[in-house]
């Protein structure tokens, strides 16, 4: 879901929803930011109609503590800490009093949607807004302390210093400045680049620690909730198709393993929001859930791509490439240029089906229980998580909640949806928490690929080796959008 | 099923387990250390790398079975206390991670390299880390952090 702001402000948030969102304790001054954004890129996402009307936090406690809310997932771009960073640096807050702290999936925080390389561009400009309101905000408060006129009150790493030299820390203060009135958008000035203070230069990760001594919590890595499963998916190997019959006998007999069953195959063309179906094994522990799932015995049915073969795909594509197409852009006369040219190099291109393969597979643990859902998982569109799962479970989304982890990697493929619906599922029969796992098989044999393409190039090569003529021809299969 | 005596990190632990269950599942599952992760199952990614007696191996092919009485040691028995072991210290300084999920292999691939050859060059250094694969692409930091990590331990 790609969206563009169009306008941002600022507004003041009620204690209230800050605490919902986050379960943390605080106290001081509360800012949120409100996103009003549209659509501009429909034939990807295919929602015209979502606008987006929610808040990103900014608190600053009265004790000087500094929280940031990221909104984005981290998977290895930094986003966790830059955004934050941005809002710090026209803050003029001290970055070593800030903690920032995930937001969990909620329409309010705006787009969430980590994915298509976009986070800094959209949010750049607002987070800048936010943390200059909030510096302004101080800086009248400060003023009003002293009986001075604000333009003689500057905030300074985490302080607000008069020309006479006398400060007054934000701690200090944070409810003074929550007393006051928002400042009209008009008279917040953002900074000069020349004043910034983190931004454009370069930043540790807020991460960087947990990773370097193993505390950093990935999607699996989250032992929290007593009395967790571990399951594991033999899904059919042709996509979208079902099952035909299966026995577990032995699969039962596997130290461990509790409970086999199957989740229903979507059909063709398969779902992001949907789980690819399959045969369900459960276990204490990872290990007698993989060696319960290699002791299945399943017979798959057969769907409308059982004979599907990439090779001879490919080669018909190749094929196809060689020969005459639809000319898409025409410059000069390509035949002409070869048939004059020195020396023609004509060359074939084939791209296979391409898998994402994050360094951590897809996985979450879910809890499904009372008529509420909770999950920890590796996304990068928690709300599209939240909805989807909210269908699946037949619940309110509101009893649905997505608390993101850190990413093992996205690419793309943490966007979908469809293995936090599996985990959610599997605990819902199993009326306890679960775990699932992809191994790298599973990632690799049902990843949602990268379109295989074929290319054909002839090249023109003049005598001082000049390109003079260039032929290309490429075959693609259309990009389908699946069904959402 | 079989008990099986651990010291990991050198804190002794007891452990019921089938023996063909990988050290990879009995550190995650049973003990709740984290830090060790699955990228792979068949030793060919680095994420789960763990020392036995000192030397690097890829934990996720490794049977419980075998490593009785050997000394075990992953990402979280590397630091002393609050002090970071100088590896990581390195990787902190050259800001090697970026998603992060490889770096307890790398990191541990890396004080294995260092305890045996102490200033390694770049055909050591690419040697010992051929087996960690990083998603992200750090190498280049990763390899700055190794010489870093070794001029900070020669001085």
């Amino acid at each position: 879901m790609k969206t563009e702001i169009n306008e941002s402000r600022i507004f003041k948030v009620s204690r209230r929803d800050f605490l919902k969102s986050t379960s943390l304790s605080v106290s001081g001054l509360l800012l949120g930011l409100n996103f009003s954004c549209s659509d501009t890129s429909k034939k990807l996402a295919g929602n015209p109609d979502f606008t987006l009307s929610s808040g990103l936090f900014i608190n600053l406690n009265g004790n000087g503590d500094v929280t940031l809310i990221a909104h984005r997932s981290e998977m290895g771009t930094g986003i966790r800490t830059s955004l934050p960073l941005v809002i710090a640096d026209e803050m003029e807050a001290d970055w070593s009093r800030v903690k920032v702290v995930q937001a969990v999936a909620d329409e309010k925080y705006g787009d969430q949607n980590t994915d298509g390389s976009y986070s800094v561009r959209m949010f750049y400009d607002p987070m800048r807004k936010a943390g200059a309101t909030v510096r302004l905000l101080l800086e009248q408060a400060a003023a009003k302390e002293w009986g001075v006129d604000v333009s003689a009150c500057k905030a300074q790493n985490h302080e607000v210093v008069h020309t006479s030299g006398k400060t007054l820390g934000f701690g200090y203060l944070a409810e003074k400045a929550a007393a006051l009135p928002v400042p009209e958008e008009s008279s917040v000035k953002l900074k000069s680049p020349k004043e910034f203070r983190y931004i454009s230069k370069p930043s540790a990760i807020v991460d960087l620690k947990d990773i370097v001594t193993g505390k950093a919590k990935f999607g699996l890595d989250n032992n929290h909730l007593p009395n967790t499963k571990v399951a594991v998916i033999r899904r059919n190997p042709e996509a979208g198709a079902g099952l035909k019959s299966f026995t577990m006998d032995a699969a039962m007999k596997v130290p461990g393993v509790i409970k086999v069953f199957t989740l229903d195959a979507p059909g063709f063309p398969t779902y992001f929001n949907k789980p690819l179906g399959g045969v369900v094994v459960v276990a204490e522990n990872t290990w007698a859930a993989l060696e319960g799932r290699k002791a299945l015995d399943v017979a798959w049915s057969k769907g409308i791509n059982a004979d599907y073969d990439s090779r001879t795909y490919g080669n018909d594509m190749q094929q196809r490439a060689r020969t005459k197409g639809k000319v898409r852009r025409e410059n000069g006369q390509v035949d002409k240029a070869l048939t004059s040219a020195k020396k023609v190099v004509t060359t074939d291109f084939m791209v296979p089906h391409l898998a994402h393969t994050a360094m951590e597979t897809p996985c979450a643990l879910a809890h499904v229980h009372d008529n509420v859902c909770e999950v920890w998982a590796p996304v990068q569109d928690p709300q599209g998580v939240r909805k989807s799962l909210a269908a699946a479970l037949a619940m309110d989304i509101k009893a649905v909640t997505v608390n993101i982890t850190l990413l093992g990697g996205g690419f793309g493929r943490k966007s979908m949806p469809d293995f936090v619906v599996e985990a959610a599922l599997i605990s819902k029969n199993m009326g306890t928490p679960v775990k699932i796992l992809w191994t790298r098989e599973d990632d690799i044999q049902h990843d949602f690929y990268h379109f295989p393409s074929a290319q054909h190039l002839q090249v023109g090569i003049d005598e001082n080796n000049k390109v003079t003529a260039w032929l290309h021809r490429s075959v693609f299969p259309p990009l389908a959008e699946p069904p959402i | 099923m079989a008990t099986y005596q651990l010291i990991v990190n050198t804190e002794k632990h007891e452990v019921d387990a089938v023996p063909n269950t990988p050290l990879l599942w009995i550190l995650r599952d049973n003990l709740g250390l984290t830090g060790t992760k699955y990228g792979c199952g068949m030793a060919q990614c680095g994420a789960c790398t763990v020392h036995l007696d000192g030397v690097p191996v890829r934990s996720c092919s490794v049977p419980v079975s075998v490593i009785e009485n050997k000394k075990i040691t992953t990402i979280e028995g590397i630091s002393s206390g609050d002090k970071l072991h100088p590896v990581q210290q390195a990787w902190m300084d050259e800001n090697v991670p970026q998603c992060g999920y490889c770096q307890s292999g790398q990191i541990m691939s890396a004080v294995a390299l260092l305890e045996k050859t102490p200033t390694p060059g770049d055909k050591e250094i690419e040697a010992a880390m051929s087996g960690n694969i990083c998603r992200c692409g750090t190498y280049e930091r990763i390899r700055k952090a190794i010489k870093r990590a070794s001029n900070t331990a020669a001085k």
